[in-house]
């Protein structure tokens, strides 16, 4: 299936299928795309893969490499929007002194490949009027990567949930009210949000005129220390690393001795060994124990976690560590729906990862979607394995597990029908068993599953 | 968002001050074309800023030249 990724820019449109990324130049793009493709600063982001590469095929039509596995902001935790804003910033500082900038500054330009942004709207470059000192983008800018991290530092909201209903982010007037008074009265606060949204009252006709310098070394130095004092805000709303109920989730509910964890950890990698996954999917990621041991087996993984802080704790450690590993605020009971005009501008998370993964880890979340969320088992299963092409490596944990009693609060008629035996039955529609096991001492068992062709 | 009369006329002593600064921001202004919504507030707040960024490289390149001639 080919969809279309892009059609706002009057530039060209994007179209994507399962191995290509075909970008149609339109005349009105021709111009940007020559200023990414003659501009050595963009060279070098493409050499450091922080920019997609381009290969021209005719004169309207070029190819980009696919990014192995798209994400949306509204699948982000603030640190990697905060990422994205930075690489944002870098490309115009660095397209500043030979005269270009972008056109545009959204998150909507930026992918992940693993924990890396790249930068993949290459009709965003422009040539610049060396006498604008204006940058057109920077409302958006504020916008879409500011504005929302600036309320993520002051109200500690969960960012990535604007995203799924404002393409264009969060703007002065919306987000005044959502600032605590006093501090809204002081910078940074006071500069995004607080006078843009008193000064809004002063729109007109001529205000949507660039003022022209007479000296082109004046729109450069203006321009050079908007960048610089952008760049100040956005280190001064670094997200910081934050707790919640689930980031310490395992040494505050421990739910395995030492020697327990132990066998389920050889389990597992003893798994990933065995069947060298390319491409791992771990649902209910939490502190990406098992990611990590699945991109250390050279996987490309992608973890999803409903939480966003314990999923920010996993991107800083797949950035730092370089692993593979794409962190995305996903909830599995409730997944990313597609969004977007007429909801095709950006698939459900269920439609990019049907048939995506040759494995899938499910490590104590079944029970978690079962009772919590009240998903039916059979259709857990079903769902995994509409995901996963070969490989399912989950965890059963029994009624009596203390976990699972803590969860069901009382509720245990619920659950009186469930058994290792259902799970067995449940489990045996879709998947058969390689290997499982019990893990010591507990009602718990690991299983190592392939699915039924 | 618009610019009524009746907020003009409400507006204080510091938003007449501010319209008087971007009446001057406005002087030699162009026609352009960009896709992207250029906001309102932020616009304006840029704007200001650019122009007093401007004046700041007006007065240094002014000192400079005043130096080079001593």
């Amino acid at each position: 299936m080919t969809r279309t990724a892009s059609f706002r820019d009057p530039g060209g449109s994007v179209s994507v299928s399962k191995d290509r990324v075909v970008r149609t130049i339109l005349p009105a793009g021709r111009a940007n795309l020559k200023a990414c493709l003659d501009s050595p600063a963009a060279r070098r982001f493409v050499d450091s893969g922080t920019l997609i590469s381009t290969q021209p095929i005719d004169e309207i039509t070029v190819e980009h490499p696919r990014i192995p596995f798209a994400s949306y902001p509204h699948e982000w935790p603030a640190v990697m929007l905060h990422a994205a804003a930075q690489l944002t910033l870098d490309l115009c500082s660095a397209l500043l002194e030979e005269g270009r900038g972008l056109k545009d500054a959204t998150p909507a330009n930026i992918l992940f490949r693993g924990p890396g942004p790249v930068f993949v709207d290459v009709l965003s470059f422009e040539d610049r009027d060396p006498h604008d000192a204006i940058w057109l983008a920077d409302a958006q800018f504020a916008r879409t990567f500011l504005i929302p991290l600036l309320l993520h530092r002051r109200t500690g909201c969960a960012i990535h949930e604007f995203f799924l209903t404002r393409r264009d982010g969060i703007a002065p007037e919306d987000a005044v009210r959502r600032l605590p008074t006093p501090r809204r009265w002081f910078p940074p606060d006071l500069g995004l949000v607080t006078i843009p949204s008193r000064a809004a009252r002063f729109e007109s006709e001529g205000l949507y005129r660039p003022r022209r310098t007479r000296d082109a070394g004046e729109a450069r130095f203006v321009l050079g220390h908007h960048f610089r004092s952008l760049r100040k805000k956005l280190d001064a709303l670094t997200p910081r690393p934050g707790s919640s109920a689930w980031s310490n989730y395992e040494a505050a509910c421990p739910s395995y001795t030492k020697e327990q964890q132990d066998a389920k950890r050889r389990f597992v990698e003893q798994a990933i060994q065995e069947i060298r996954p390319s491409r791992v999917l771990d649902v209910g990621a939490n502190n990406g124990e098992f990611s990590l041991m699945a991109a250390a087996a050279r996987a490309s993984v992608v973890s999803i976690d409903s939480d966003p802080e314990t999923i920010a704790a996993l991107w800083r450690t797949g950035n730092t560590s370089g692993a593979d590993i794409l962190p995305l605020v996903v909830d599995f009971a409730r997944p990313t729906p597609a969004a977007g005009w007429r909801c095709r501008e950006h698939a459900g998370f269920l439609e990019r990862a049907e048939g995506y993964f040759d494995c899938a880890l499910a490590l104590a979340v079944a029970h978690h979607l079962m009772v919590t969320d009240r998903i039916p088992l059979p259709e857990i299963f079903e769902t995994l394995a509409d995901l996963t092409t070969r490989w399912l490596i989950i965890e059963y944990v029994g009624p009596q597990d203390p976990m699972f009693r803590r969860l069901a609060r009382g509720r245990d008629a619920l659950f009186n029908w469930y058994s290792r035996e259902a799970f067995d039955e449940c489990a045996g529609r879709v998947f058969e068993v390689v290997r499982s096991i019990d893990i010591p001492s507990s009602e718990r068992a690991i299983y190592l599953l392939r699915r039924k062709s | 968002m618009g610019v009524l009369k009746g907020n003009v006329e409400r507006a204080s002593c510091s938003d007449t001050l501010f319209a008087g600064v971007l009446a001057l921001l406005f002087v030699g202004a162009l026609p352009l074309s960009a896709y992207t919504d250029p906001g309102s507030g932020l616009l304006i707040w840029q704007m200001a800023g650019a122009f007093f960024v401007g004046c700041v490289y007006q007065l240094r390149k002014f000192l400079i030249r005043l130096r080079k001639r001593k």
